[in-house]
This record gives structure tokens, C-alpha cells and sequence, in this order.
């Protein structure tokens, strides 16, 4: 009896292990309630924790996310557990919260990436000064790294500073060609310089790239707005609404190029 | 601001980098949250950094040279580096961190590796994975890196600004591609052979001069350049070594050069044998280092034509040339009193040639 104890401890591990692959396969699947499921019976201790709270945290159950995080942290002690509570926290517009968090995954492992992240909080948070210091302290620990850069592009093209945007983003296109993200924001800086046809240019390559992220289509139709093309501008709205259905954005451009249009009528 | 609505999506399968759920892009960038401790089902092969790697004692007590050149940030400028390598910099071509324009002087510093015992202690491995992400070898041929900086600031180069760069033509007459090593520490291929310029000199080489022309490219962010000739088909080599005098560390470094031609491997492991590659039909000697800093060698031997793939498990179709054994030794400390005493030492041989360029032979 004692033996088959003994042999079941040594054996339990493995079986974990073993179990834990197939959630994580199951994840990658794409069956995430199931994974959730199984993961909820308890029996996978810390590791099936972090993979739960990672699976909600990825399909947007941030507050259950939020719970396993917030107790799981401080036992792991992991820079990537503070990241990931730190992601959810900015996601729940908890931006000091997300500070702290960011803080603490860089005081374990410090990395341009985190610091990067770290920076968008500040600017969320309302802290400009900060949030470009540490975006500077990430480039500064990357100077080639790709999200670092893409990250205080944005940055640049949020505070005004076009210019400068546009030397980052196009360093970082100059290097990959496929970063439709970064294609939005330069097409966003020749649209703020009112240059429409540069920045159809850049949208289009970035829809090219990536068709289903809602905030291209977003920016092509305020583009076609102001380019006095509104069938195209409302097409563009539509789509954002089929991929980001609760997005608040649309409403207000839509009215105002129908008004537009019932002026173009009168006429 | 707190107000607006942040709205996260995970990138499918198109690109920030190729993992698929490692990302969530907001309104205000890009948040990472890669599982860097999380080892993942390894269905592809696993992409190594190419740079930094660690090197044992004896590797590591030597420094690859930087040498520094000033010159005028604002002005085109054209310096010529201790080992031949020409540098032309246009005017106004570098950013300060933040991005701005930097003027007034600057120094460029080049690394610059022509020979063996260069390619030891750089740390630096040349495993090129095409785009099927087939590992080819580097047979190489040279490989250099530049950065420039005002006092102790870093400057980067301009997004729209090229340095152009004429390499000594370390092997002349074979088809050398062009390869950089990109921002994920793997070496991406820039021009193929054939697509880049080469100068072969009129002067023929003598008994006491070796000459040589150049392999012109351009450098277009700073980091490391190389020319090389990938290979997909190697052979494999199997290396053990005992230890009779109980000193040997725990971690050995095993390093095999070309003699005959220019290669370089090099590989850690806790074990006390080893699985290396080589090219077929070539001239080697090999070197072994542990993290004590104890060592041993192995003297010139010739590889066979048979295939074999140090990355593939054994099989009766994988070949192994199996080499004498190693026995670990305490490393005579005086060698290492400069680089020529621990060249001579360890029969690492030189390369010496004297290099003609196009506008000025």
C-alpha cells in the first residue's frame, strides 16, 4: 500500500504535466470552454491557474482574469505574471493600478518591452512627461526592438509630434514590411497633415495586411469623409461596426455625414 | 482619456511578430505579453539568437577589437579601417535617441572580423535559416559591425540614409551572398551573390603580398553584416572527451574552425561528448574549453563527403565522423599573455592580405 503511495507521488507530477499539455492544446484548438472547464476542477495548482487567468485574460474575461492574478502574483513572484495582471488592469482602465503592476514585472526582470508597455500606461493615466521618459528608457534598452519603437510612434502621433513619428514608424517599416499597425499611424500622420492621398495609400496597405482590425476602417472612413466620398466613408463604417459591434466611435461620424448629404440633396 | 473605450485585439496569424496570441494591440500601442518561460510545443525549428553567446575562459579573456574613427556628422565622410574595410557616410545621417538629428562629431566604431580566432572570440554564430526555415551553415567570409556615437550617447541611423561599405574580398572568386543580422538575432539575407558590386584588382599577388579587392554593400541600420556561403547539406562530427585528471568544469564549449577555408561552430553542453557540423571535404582543427578554463585541442583533420546533420538525431543514414578522444588539461595561464602567444599556442592561423580598392589600385 505504502509503495503505491510512493509511486503515485512520484508519478502525479508527470500526470499534471502531461494533463496540462492537453489544455493547453485544447487552447490552441480554440476550445476555450472547454479548457476553462477543465482547468476550473482545480487539480492543476499554480501552472493551471496561470493558464486560466491567461485564457480569460485573452478572451476578454478581464475581471475573472483580474482575480486569479491579483492572488496567483505574489506567490509566483514572475516578471510574466505582473505583465499579464499588468495588461488586464490597463485593459479595466485601472491605470494605476496597471502602473504598479508594470513596476513590479520590471523590478523582476527589467526589459525594453515591459518598459514600453509600462509608457502607454502613463500616457492612459494622463502622465505625458513620464510616459516619454520611459518610452526613451525603452528604446534606449532596444534600439532595434520593433514594439518599442512602433509604441512611441504612436506616442509621438498622439502628442502632435509628427515629424518625429514618422522618422520612427518608417525605421520600423524600412525593416518589415508587414506591420499594418504601423502603416495606420503613418497613413493617421499624413491625414493630420491633410495629406489624403499619402494616407489612403497607408490605410490601404494596412487593410491589405491586416482586413480585420476595425480601427483601419475606421480611419479610411473619417479619410473618405473628409474627402467628400461619403458612400465609401459609410461602407468603412459599416465594417467597423461587423468587427467591433460595441464600438462607440461610429455613431457620431455617421450623422454627421448623413446631414451632409441631406445639405448635398437641398442643393 | 480615461473614458475612452480601449478596445484589445489579439492578432491572428499577420504580424507583429509570427506568434499568434503574444499581443494585444490598443489604441495607444502595442502590450506584450509573450510567455518568455513558457516552453511551447516546438512543431517549427527553434530560432537561437545568433549574437552575444557566452563564451568559455578561454575564448572569453580576449575582446574583439572596436576601433574608433572620428568624423564630421554633417559632412559626407569616407574612412578606411585598420583591416581594409571602407566606410562611406553621408551627410547628416544619424539620430540622436530620441529621434532628432544629431550634428557636429561623431565616432564611428568598427568591429570588423577577417580571420579564425576573430570569429572565436566574437560570439557570434552563423546559422542562416532560409525562408522553407531550413537551418543552412555559413561558410564565411568575413563580417563587420559599425556603430557611432557622440560622447557616450548612441546615435542611430536615419531611416533614409545608407552607409556604404567595401569589405575585403576574403574569398575570391566563390558566389559570397550578403547577410545582416536583423533585430531578432537572426541573420536575414540582404544581396545574393550577384546582385552587389565586387572589384577584382589588376595586381597579381606575389610570394610576399597577398592581394585582394573588395565586396561592396550598404548598411542600412547598425548591427551586424556578413558575407558568407550558406550551405544545407553538411557532415556531422562526434566529439567526447574524458577527463583523467578530475579538473574538467561542468559546462564544455566546443569550438571547430576551418583551416583551409573560413568557418567557425561552436557549441555549449553539460555532457562529456558532443555533435558539431562541418562542411565536407575540409581542413578543421578544434578547441575545447570548459567553464573552469580548462582546455584541450585536436589537430588538423580532414572531414569525409558523407552527409550527416548534427540537428537531426543518430541513424544509420546521419552520419558521424567520430574523432579521437580529448583529454581536458589545465590551460597554461601564461598563453594568454596576448593574442599572438595564445594564437600560436592553439595553431589558430592568421589571414593576411593587402587590399586594393576599385578608384584607388
Amino acid at each position: 500500500m505504502k509503495c503505491i503511495f510512493i509511486l503515485f507521488l512520484l508519478l502525479s507530477p508527470s500526470i499534471i504535466s502531461q494533463d496540462i499539455k492537453q489544455v493547453r492544446q485544447l487552447k490552441e484548438l480554440g476550445k476555450i470552454e472547454e479548457a476553462i472547464q477543465t482547468l476550473n476542477t482545480g487539480k492543476f495548482g499554480a501552472e493551471g491557474e496561470r493558464l486560466l487567468a491567461r485564457i480569460y485574460l485573452e478572451n476578454e474575461m478581464l475581471e475573472e482574469a483580474l482575480k486569479i492574478y491579483t492572488k496567483l502574483c505574489p506567490s509566483l513572484s514572475s516578471h510574466d505574471c505582473y505583465n499579464e495582471l499588468a495588461i488586464t488592469q490597463a485593459s479595466l482602465e485601472k491605470y494605476p493600478d496597471a502602473i504598479q503592476s508594470f513596476q513590479k514585472a520590471i523590478e523582476l526582470e527589467p526589459n525594453a518591452s515591459t518598459y514600453s508597455s509600462l509608457a502607454q500606461v502613463y500616457f492612459m493615466n494622463g502622465e505625458i512627461e513620464k510616459a516619454e521618459k520611459t518610452h526613451l528608457k525603452a528604446l534606449e534598452m532596444a534600439p532595434m526592438g520593433i514594439i518599442p519603437r512602433i509604441n512611441y510612434g504612436v506616442f509621438l502621433v498622439k502628442t502632435k509630434k509628427y515629424s518625429r513619428a514618422q522618422t520612427v514608424l518608417n525605421s520600423v517599416l524600412s525593416e518589415n514590411k508587414s506591420l499594418y499597425y504601423a502603416e495606420l499611424y503613418l497613413g493617421i500622420i499624413h491625414y493630420m497633415k491633410e495629406e489624403y492621398n499619402t494616407a489612403l495609400i497607408h490605410f490601404n496597405r494596412a487593410i491589405e495586411i491586416n482586413p480585420d482590425y476595425y480601427d483601419l476602417y475606421y480611419h479610411r472612413a473619417l479619410l473618405y469623409y473628409k474627402k467628400g466620398d461619403y458612400s465609401n466613408s459609410l461602407a468603412d463604417l459599416e465594417m467597423v461596426d461587423q468587427l467591433f459591434p460595441k464600438n462607440k466611435k461610429t455613431e457620431a461620424v455617421r450623422k454627421v455625414i448623413k446631414k451632409n448629404i441631406k445639405v448635398q440633396d437641398k442643393i | 482619456m480615461k473614458k475612452i473605450i480601449l478596445f484589445f485585439f489579439i492578432i491572428n496569424f499577420h504580424i507583429i511578430s509570427q506568434s499568434a496570441t503574444n499581443f494585444k494591440i490598443t489604441e495607444f500601442g502595442v502590450f506584450n505579453f509573450a510567455e518568455r518561460n513558457q516552453l511551447k510545443p516546438n512543431i517549427e525549428i527553434k530560432k537561437e539568437r545568433m549574437d552575444n553567446k557566452t563564451l568559455a575562459p578561454c575564448f572569453s579573456h580576449f575582446k574583439l577589437p572596436r576601433n574608433g574613427y572620428k568624423f564630421q556628422i554633417n559632412e559626407t565622410s569616407t574612412i578606411v579601417t585598420k583591416k581594409g574595410l571602407r566606410v562611406t557616410i553621408p551627410p547628416g545621417a544619424f539620430l540622436y535617441s530620441n529621434f532628432a538629428y544629431a550634428s557636429g562629431v561623431g565616432t564611428l566604431y568598427v568591429y570588423e572580423v577577417t580571420e579564425p580566432f576573430e570569429y572565436m572570440i566574437a560570439g557570434v554564430n552563423h546559422i542562416y535559416y532560409d525562408k522553407q526555415n531550413r537551418i543552412n551553415y555559413l561558410e564565411l567570409a568575413g563580417m563587420f559591425r559599425i556603430e557611432v556615437f557622440q560622447d557616450n550617447n548612441r546615435l542611430r541611423l536615419a531611416n533614409e540614409k545608407k552607409i556604404q561599405v567595401e569589405f575585403p574580398d576574403l574569398a575570391p572568386g566563390k558566389k559570397v551572398h550578403y547577410f545582416m543580422l536583423d533585430d531578432t538575432g537572426n541573420w536575414t539575407l540582404k544581396n545574393e551573390f550577384g546582385t552587389y558590386e565586387i572589384f577584382k584588382p589588376q595586381k597579381t599577388s606575389d610570394a610576399n603580398h597577398k592581394y585582394t579587392g573588395t565586396r561592396k554593400g550598404t548598411v542600412e541600420y547598425l548591427t551586424w553584416y556578413a558575407f558568407g556561403i550558406p550551405h544545407l547539406e553538411t557532415t556531422s562530427l562526434k566529439v567526447e572527451w574524458e577527463d583523467p585528471k578530475k579538473i574538467a568544469g561542468r559546462n564544455f564549449q566546443v569550438v571547430v574552425i576551418g583551416i583551409d577555408h573560413i568557418s567557425y561552430f561552436m557549441k555549449w553542453t553539460d555532457r562529456t561528448e558532443i555533435i558539431l557540423p562541418a562542411f565536407q571535404n575540409k581542413t578543421y582543427r578544434l578547441y575545447l574549453c570548459d567553464d573552469l578554463g580548462n582546455y584541450s585541442t585536436l589537430d588538423e583533420f580532414t572531414t569525409t563527403s558523407k552527409v550527416g546533420y548534427d540537428y537531426l538525431p543518430d541513424s544509420s543514414d546521419n552520419f558521424r565522423q567520430v574523432l579521437p578522444i580529448l583529454k581536458i588539461e589545465k590551460f597554461p595561464r601564461e598563453n594568454l599573455a596576448s593574442t599572438e602567444t595564445f594564437k600560436s599556442f592553439m595553431k589558430i592561423p592568421s589571414v593576411n592580405y593587402q587590399v586594393l580598392y576599385k578608384d584607388l589600385e
